[in-house]
């Protein structure tokens, strides 16, 4: 009882912090502009704009699913070579911000016209999210994997060859882990604007997005924004029909099982990879780093960038720190505490993460600019709170899955024995729960590092981030330091990675 | 210990940057100007006078939604002391919507009134043409912006997306000037001859350095940037014959926010941009920005304003018929 009156309280304060400046932000809006719904709704050019962000983020979402769960088995069970590598170069795209992706193929395509009509428009934006985004899906599908039993395809292998080994036990168990990429590559296409912008696609977000800054209208930029209250909430009633079904547990009694490949099988896959990399990070990267054209570019870039980028590793570390902490306790509350305010918890975040970032940056700043705020408004904690409000669900969705995953024979030993919740918590679920929280830190610091969207209106005058910095010396600074700046945010990026990797060797050695 | 020195680092930070959101000394400038061009006056004025300037730059590129946004929201207890916006469109809907306050710089003596609010709430200085940045392998030299309706060059010129930017203040000064009808059969010729939509001056400037496309209209930093990289273009000043209805002139504002938390200092930065000194940094710099104060050099490659036919404009009214074509130009742009 106690205990569900701690998380009740948790939550609220979650929600209060999420929810509540938002849910003032719409009331004024309805408000003053309640008409402006009305016509907003009927107009025709809303209807067109919200069918083509549909279309785009469904099919970015479907097409990203497919790819990159065969890249994900083909990365995470086959003997196919160059696996790394190509792993390596699939994941690069989601380390940038997605509009430097934009830049870097136009500047990669250069001046054909026929070109340029492909770019410019759904096919270019679509390519340039799935390139950004097919890293979701990879990723997911190598975690999903490595829980699934090696056991299962043990049995099978006595009836069945290979291929019925993929067909029958893998891709089935990998279900939850497609709907769970489909359903975050969706909600982050929806929410996506920069790329449409850059490449002229009218989108849904770009509509509400052009209310706030050509007509300087935030009643109707936030009335527009009402009807994408339904999408998280049918994303939410769809999880838990399909994918909080499918789970299976993990033991492991067998080794992992490779899948091996046919010489021309290795060939094929390794000619597909390397045409994907090619058209999904090689080209694009290569547009943006062809423009450094001395080394002088790098040393000007880190003598102009220093002080953001130190902004941005601080910021991000903070949120990454918080994203762990609090995605653990929103995970966790979701899992094991079944309090009646938990499925709104699921719908609050999700609808923070699909909601255009200019609403969700307006909202926390009539929220919290106020005198007696300074400590919060007038610091980066407001920054640091905006990104992790806008991107919680990442984490939480991480560790929520790892935690449904743990057996519950683990739970009712230990209760027979007399643990409580917290030791329970203490000596049973956070250690099971450790690589989870690690995938949650680093997602966390990814995308709190590459913002650009809310960073912009919410950082402290004084103390701009990278990305930041890049956009707005993008307009006319020099394109060898702005191709630079744009290699070191990738380098800061894998600053996590770089930390983590020796540790790992070093007790993978142990 | 590492844990420690991070939660100590992280502490500093955010103490620091409290502390130095109360500090007397300071200034907090919001600018619109490309931060490549601004932030090294803002030094400067920091170098001269000792007070610190803490500034949030935003840019064209990103339709200055985190400058112009924050201001509007933060109306209710205003954060910033200053504004430099890099047209003087944003300093009429803020001034309409009660967001300045009057401040008469002495700076200003010698400064056009054109370019100055009547009330003072704003003060234009150091100004951009908007002009025509043309490959110089095309075979057509546009002179008027009417040509981007003729025959000769369909499917030849890019405009920047007039929806946002300095492309939104000229394209309704046109209107204010021919009447909204004329106004419209203009942008409707426009699009039927093939002319290509730009998310930016900046990239309308790169396709023509890259050849994509002969000319556009563009504003004369854009211009003079690509210039000064070797890109095969030169410059036309539109619109300069005994019928032309002449050059449109975008102005930087500067503007005191009304209850800027540092008045005094929001002020002296305010008297700074607007000296002959700052216009001159300007007109020297690589955005080579043209001079509002007599006696000032003018950049030399582009004429002094006294040399050119100039679009005669109120910008007020500029920004009020903006607000009133803008549902058009919406329905332009999308559909």
């Amino acid at each position: 009882m106690k205990t569900r009156t701690v998380s009740n309280t948790v939550l609220l304060i979650l929600l209060f912090l999420g929810l509540g400046p938002l849910l003032l932000l719409f009331i004024e809006a309805l408000w003053h502009g309640g008409e402006t719904f009305g016509q907003l709704l009927h107009s025709s050019s809303m209807h067109v704009s919200f069918q083509h962000t549909l279309l785009l983020s469904l099919g970015v979402a479907a097409a990203g699913t497919i790819a990159g769960t065969a890249v994900g088995i083909l990365i995470g069970k086959t003997d196919l070579p160059l696996r790394k590598l190509f792993f390596a170069l699939l994941i690069l795209p989601l380390l940038l911000p997605p509009y430097l992706l934009a830049l870097g193929w136009i500047n990669s395509i250069g001046p054909s016209p026929f070109l340029h009509t492909m770019l410019f428009g759904f096919v270019g934006t679509f390519w340039v999210l799935f390139s950004v985004y097919l890293a979701i899906p990879i990723l997911l599908t190598l975690l999903y994997l490595r829980q699934i039993d090696p056991g299962y395809e043990e049995a099978a292998a006595f009836f069945t060859n290979e291929r019925g080994i993929l067909l029958g036990i893998l891709l089935p168990l990998l279900r939850p882990a497609m709907g769970l990429s489909f359903l975050l590559v969706f909600m982050l296409s929806f929410g996506e604007y920069s790329v449409a912008n850059t490449l002229r696609y009218t989108i849904f977000p770009l509509e509400i997005f052009t209310r706030f800054s050509a007509f300087y209208d935030f009643d109707a930029a936030v009335v527009m924004s009402l009807p994408l209250l339904l999408l998280p909430i049918m994303a939410v009633a769809v999880e838990k029909q399909w994918l909080d079904r499918t789970l299976y547990r993990q033991s492991a009694y067998y080794a992992p099982r490779t899948l091996l490949l046919s010489s021309f099988q290795k060939s094929i896959f390794v000619a597909l990879l390397t045409l994907l990399a090619a058209t999904t990070a090689i080209l694009p990267l290569l547009g943006l780093i062809v423009q450094i054209d001395a080394w002088q570019n790098f040393s000007d870039a880190l003598a102009l960038g220093a002080s953001p980028l130190l902004h941005s590793i601080v910021f991000a570390l903070c949120s990454a720190l918080l994203f762990g902490g609090i995605g653990f306790l929103c995970g966790y509350v979701l899992v094991f505490r079944r309090v009646w305010l938990a499925p709104l918890l699921d719908t609050a975040l999700l609808l923070l993460l699909l909601l255009p970032p200019t609403v969700v940056g307006i909202a926390l700043i009539a929220f919290w600019n106020v005198p007696f705020l300074d400590m919060v408004y007038a610091t980066p904690l407001l920054l640091v709170m905006g990104v992790v409000l806008k991107y919680l669900y990442l984490p939480t969705k991480i560790i929520q899955k790892r935690l449904q995953h743990l057996s519950s024979s683990l739970f009712e030993a230990a209760e027979l024995l007399g643990a409580g919740p917290g030791a329970l918590l203490r000596f049973i679920i956070v250690p099971l729960t450790l690589k989870a929280l690690a995938l949650a830190f680093v997602i966390g610091y990814l995308f709190s590092l590459r913002d650009s969207t809310i960073s912009m209106l919410l950082y402290p005058p004084g103390f701009e981030t990278l990305p930041v910095y890049i956009l707005t010396h993008s307009a006319n600074g020099a394109a060898g330091v702005i191709a630079s700046l744009c290699v070191i945010l990738i380098a800061a990026t894998l600053l996590p990675l770089m930390i983590m990797l020796p540790l790992w060797l070093k007790r993978k050695t142990a | 210990m590492r844990s420690h020195t991070f939660f100590l680092l992280t502490l500093s930070v955010l103490l620091a940057s409290s502390a130095a959101a109360k500090s007397a000394g300071s200034v907090t400038v919001y600018v619109s100007e490309d931060q490549v061009f601004s932030e090294p006056l803002l030094k400067r004025f920091e170098k001269t006078t000792g007070i610190t300037v803490r500034a949030l730059y935003d840019t064209e590129e990103s339709k200055s939604t985190g400058v112009m946004n924050r201001l509007l929201a933060e109306q209710r207890h205003p954060r910033a002391d200053v504004y430099w916006a890099n047209e003087p469109v944003r300093a009429e809907v803020l001034r309409t919507k009660g967001l300045l306050a009057p401040y008469r710089s002495p700076s200003a003596e010698g400064i056009d009134p054109e370019f100055v609010d009547p009330q003072y709430h704003w003060t234009g200085f150091s100004a951009r043409y908007r002009l025509f940045i043309v490959y110089t392998k095309a075979k057509s030299t546009p002179q008027s912006m009417l040509d981007y309706t003729q025959k000769t060059y369909a499917h030849k010129g890019v405009i920047a997306n007039p929806l946002f930017g300095t492309t939104t203040a000229h394209i309704a000064a046109l209107f204010s000037v021919l009447g909204n009808q004329k106004g419209e059969a203009f942008l409707s010729a426009l699009k039927a001859n093939g002319t290509a939509i730009s998310t930016s001056n900046g990239e309308s400037a790169d396709f023509v350095a890259s050849g994509m496309h002969d000319f556009a209209l563009v504003d004369s930093d854009d211009a003079m940037s690509r210039m000064q990289r070797g890109a095969s273009v030169k410059i036309v000043y539109p619109d300069q014959g005994k019928e032309g209805i002449g050059l449109f002139v975008v102005p930087n504002t500067v503007m005191l926010i009304k209850g800027a938390p540092h008045p005094a200092n929001g002020k002296k930065l305010i008297d700074f941009l607007l000296s002959a000194e700052s216009e001159k940094a300007l007109a020297h710099a690589a955005c080579a920005q043209i001079p509002l104060h007599d006696g000032v050099e003018a950049p030399a490659h582009l004429k002094p304003i006294g040399a050119l036919k100039i679009m005669p404009v109120d910008y007020a009214e500029v920004a009020r018929r903006l607000l009133q074509i803008q549902p058009y130009l919406s329905r332009w742009v999308f559909e």
